[in-house]
């Protein structure tokens, strides 16, 4: 029987200790996972692995997480992978702002364990 | 001659009083200092008529006086041309004409007196003695009718290009200098022999009179001081010469007594207008600082809002590390952990998600009570909200030992369009709040949709409350004895915060109980589709 192929999960986060807590969680639960510390480094990720969904924080360095979003829908080859912000900051414009880009969640990290936040993707990727 | 020497006299006052206000009302401005130049010329010319009509009986006197009006009116034409070209914003562009207009003035000034400008004073017409051209004064008429169309040129052109405020001063100051001009311009033709009176002298003040109006329509409270101080003045002069020229003791008497009067009275009516002036402009600054300042408070509001977002994020990460940790521990990621560990674990995961909770309502306080809050509807199916809120409490009721249940109904439920974070908010609330009063027992939690209104019962087992407690349940947030003592037992806060976020879905909640240990019911019911209030 053909083993069914990884999805693959890009997790752009700049927080050391959060990006390797979600990293390991998600390697555990059988993703394949890419991980980026800024937009730059996300965006190159995204057009080389295309992955099956993005994880985004918004504080990001130098660029934040909605300049991401937005160069991400300017390129018609990685505009269609869908994105969850996964984010302590909510600043009402911000959300509103990545929402209109077409995220799928706006999620505050503080709410979730890494569990339940896999789960939560999981949900996503049905 | 009467009626000349009465032209020449009002030429002159008009021009000199107007000169003077206008140049005192903002000593600084350029367009100002011009006109009081101008006036200038126009008062001492006006002025010399008026010594050459009534004293140029001998022809040597008339001869001085002559050259000195005419010196005069050289400069009438210059600094009329300067005083257009400020007006209508284009002193750079003829900067050069208007150097070389003052330096042929001051040429033809020099020669005014010689007799190479007014060569002699012979009889003309129903005048003694009139002025009669030399070589230089066929310059200055050039010049001076030059000048004057150039500047009349200018103005049309400007007219058809500007619009509001500017168009319409343009406009006063080109009528007011046809009229001036044209009229002023009829003591040319006895300089020449022409047969016709120097009549339209009369008009100069006219001139003078629009000018100084539409200057002054830049300052528009200014023009109700000038206004009533001309009128004032005008009454005075009337009531001064009708008193120096009465001739009956006791009328002159009574007009004398008369003009001191109204003196007084017009000191006071000036006095009220500059009072009345300078608080309308009082309250103009006022207006401007208050804007100011609205201005700068936004601004620090934007700052504040963004503050309290940053905060709240640099607050919560460290959290989020702890509670992932912890959970991972718990849920054995790393392995089998000791046993007598396991306390002390779910102590350290309900402390931290305690304070997840604290700094989540304190965020959502301080947007309600900015006002910055709004409902965001989404479609969503709130069954699964409330699965995952039941999920995430799980671990707390299972810690004090509770039942957690949700009695679902059979019947379909359609999706909600509602905001999902703040509804989030509400239930998890309602449920914490619920787990925390109960000591033995547990939750039972009930959603329906029932005629467009989704309805969520959330029952305890608890502790119960009086009606007192329940009438000032949802008020505790007011700072008050009541409101700390409930914040200390930590709630009141999250049940503030349902209050207002289930109102702004146009929704309503409440509580019912029997009393003291008999447990309660929280209700929310809101309508299924948000909509929001006109």
């Amino acid at each position: 029987m053909k083993k069914k192929a990884k999805k693959k999960i890009l997790i752009i986060e700049d927080e050391k200790i959060l990006a390797e807590m979600y990293h390991d969680v998600f390697v555990q639960a059988g993703f394949k996972v890419f991980s980026a510390i800024e937009s730059k480094e996300g965006l190159k990720i995204t057009r080389k692995e295309k992955p099956d969904l993005i994880v985004l924080d918004i504080l990001l360095p130098r660029e934040s997480g909605i300049s991401f979003l937005e160069k991400l829908k300017q390129d018609a080859e990685i505009s269609s992978i869908p994105v969850v912000v996964f984010t302590n900051y909510d600043g009402q414009d911000t959300k509103k702002k990545a929402k209109k880009l077409g995220v799928k969640g706006y999620l505050i990290k503080a709410n979730f364990t890494p569990h339940q936040f896999v789960s939560k993707i999981k949900g996503y990727l049905k | 001659m009467l009626f000349y020497t009465i032209t020449a006299l009002t030429n002159a006052a008009t021009s000199i009083v107007l000169g003077l206000l206008v140049y005192f009302k903002n000593k600084r401005a350029i367009l100002n200092k011009i006109f009081a130049v101008f006036c200038l010329s126009v008062a001492s010319w006006a002025s010399f008529y008026f010594f050459w009509l009534n004293f140029g009986t001998t022809k040597p006197i008339a001869l001085l006086f002559g050259r000195a009006l005419n010196i005069s009116a050289i400069f009438i034409a210059i600094t009329y041309f300067h005083l257009i070209t400020v007006l209508l914003n284009i002193y750079q562009e003829k900067k050069k004409l208007v150097i070389f207009g003052y330096l042929v003035s001051f040429f033809l000034f020099i020669s005014g007196f010689t007799p190479l400008f007014v060569r002699d004073v012979e009889p003309e017409l129903s005048f003694l003695w009139y002025p009669k051209p030399g070589i230089t004064y066929h310059i200055f008429v050039l010049m001076f009718f030059g000048l004057v169309i150039y500047s009349w040129y200018l103005m049309i052109k400007a007219i058809n290009k500007t619009t509001g405020i500017t168009n319409i001063q343009i406009k006063y100051v080109l009528i007011g200098t046809l009229i001036g001009f044209i009229g002023g311009s009829t003591s040319f033709f006895p300089v020449y022999g022409i047969p016709i009176p120097p009549f339209g002298n009369v008009l100069v003040a006219i001139y003078v009179i629009l000018i100084s109006f539409t200057i002054l329509k830049y300052h528009l409270f200014g023009i109700k001081v000038i206004l009533t101080e001309i009128l004032v003045g005008t009454i005075g002069l009337i009531l001064f010469i009708q008193a120096w020229i009465t001739e009956e003791f006791w009328a002159r008497i009574l007009n004398w007594g008369v003009l001191f009067l109204f003196s007084i009275s017009g000191y006071y009516l000036i006095k009220a207008t500059i009072e009345e002036i300078r608080k309308r402009e009082q309250i103009e600054r006022m207006d401007k600082e208050l804007r100011k300042t609205y201005k700068e408070l936004k601004k620090l509001d934007i700052a504040k809002s963004e503050f309290i977002s940053i905060a709240s994020h640099q607050l919560r990460t460290p959290l989020t590390a702890i509670k992932g940790y912890v959970s991972l521990i718990k849920e054995k990621a790393y392995g089998e952990f000791p046993f007598k560990m396991k306390k002390s674990l779910n102590n350290i995961y309900s402390s931290v998600e305690r304070l997840i909770k604290l700094v989540n309502d304190l965020l959502s306080i301080s947007r309600i009570e900015a006002g910055k809050i709004k409902v965001e509807p989404e479609k969503f199916l709130l069954e699964e909200l409330i699965a995952d809120i039941l999920e995430e409490l799980r671990n707390l009721a299972k810690a004090s030992n509770l039942y957690l249940k949700w009695e679902r109904t059979k019947t379909s439920l359609s999706k909600v369009s509602m905001d999902k974070a703040k509804m989030r908010q509400v239930i998890l609330n309602i449920i914490d709040n619920a787990i925390k009063y109960t000591q033995t027992g547990g939750v039972t939690i009930n959603y329906k949709q029932v005629n467009g209104l989704c309805r969520i019962e959330i029952k305890d087992t608890g502790e119960g409350m009086t009606r007192a407690e329940i009438s000032n349940l949802f008020k505790t947030f007011s700072r008050g004895i009541a409101g700390r003592r409930t914040w200390t037992e930590g709630a009141g806060l999250g049940l503030y915060i349902a209050k207002k976020f289930t109102e702004m879905h146009n929704g309503r909640i409440w509580v019912k109980s029997a009393g003291r240990k008999e447990g309660s019911t929280f209700y929310i019911e809101l309508p299924i589709k948000y909509e929001e209030k006109s």
